[in-house]
């Protein structure tokens, strides 16, 4: 069964060298493609106090493993130059932080405003939906298919997700298989 | 006196202008990578 993760949790975690045992960063900014419906890597920052960000990037298929507690990587030589990672890991936009954006349907209905995204660890870091806070306070769970757009503030889903949007994390990942089965979709296979 | 107090005010302000900036720079977010264009 697969373990699903608030991304919330992962920023600020420290990223831990198996080989050395040391906390060698900690995660800055958590970057996933909608269209892919995963992750795709972390910006760093570097420990210590006084310490700002790391120039180096972590790509998700660098990553050793993600716990609670940690974000582990084989050794040092895993946090790559940005020359040598993806534009979208590279350099992430930072107009295109998702947090506080309002999750509208093709329908013109108002879901809420994102608060989170949720992760799906064990296949291959899968990016299943969105924790968004209603109109009335409540936050629920909003699954990701396929997005429609992401603009500045904006994130357009496809109406028939209304009907899979669950309040309780534990229930979620059965309505993202069943709205990924009525869609003809698997995960990470947008239209 | 009057100048060490003002001193101590201003290094204070400068301390927490610092941090609030080493704050902004080392929060962190959740982005979403640009559509890719097929």
């Amino acid at each position: 069964m697969a373990v699903l993760l608030l991304a919330s949790k992962l920023v600020h975690l420290p990223v831990v060298s198996v080989d050395s045992g040391e906390d060698v960063a900690e995660i800055k900014d958590v970057i996933y493609s909608p269209e892919e419906g995963r992750l795709l890597g972390f910006t760093l920052n570097k420990r210590g106090f006084l310490k700002g960000r790391m120039s180096e990037v972590l790509p998700t298929e660098l990553v050793h493993a993600v716990g609670e507690a940690a974000v582990m990587i084989d050794n040092d030589a895993c946090l790559i130059d940005p020359s040598a990672a993806s534009d979208d890991v590279a350099k992430p936009p930072a107009n295109r932080n998702v947090l506080g954006n309002s999750v509208v349907t093709d329908g013109g209905v108002r879901l809420g405003v994102v608060t989170d995204l949720v992760l799906e660890l064990g296949r291959s870091f899968a990016v299943t939906g969105y924790q968004v806070k209603a109109e009335d306070g409540s936050h629920r769970f909003v699954p990701l298919l396929s997005q429609l757009a992401v603009s500045g503030d904006v994130l357009m889903v496809p109406a028939a997700t209304e009907e899979f949007i669950r309040e309780e994390l534990s229930g979620f990942e059965l309505a993202v298989d069943k709205f990924r089965a009525q869609t003809g979709h698997g995960a990470g296979h947008p239209s | 006196m009057w100048i060490a107090i003002v001193a101590l005010v201003v290094l204070l302000m400068v301390v927490v202008l610092l941090e609030m900036l080493r704050r902004r720079r080392r929060s962190g977010g959740i982005i979403a990578a640009p559509r890719r264009k097929h």
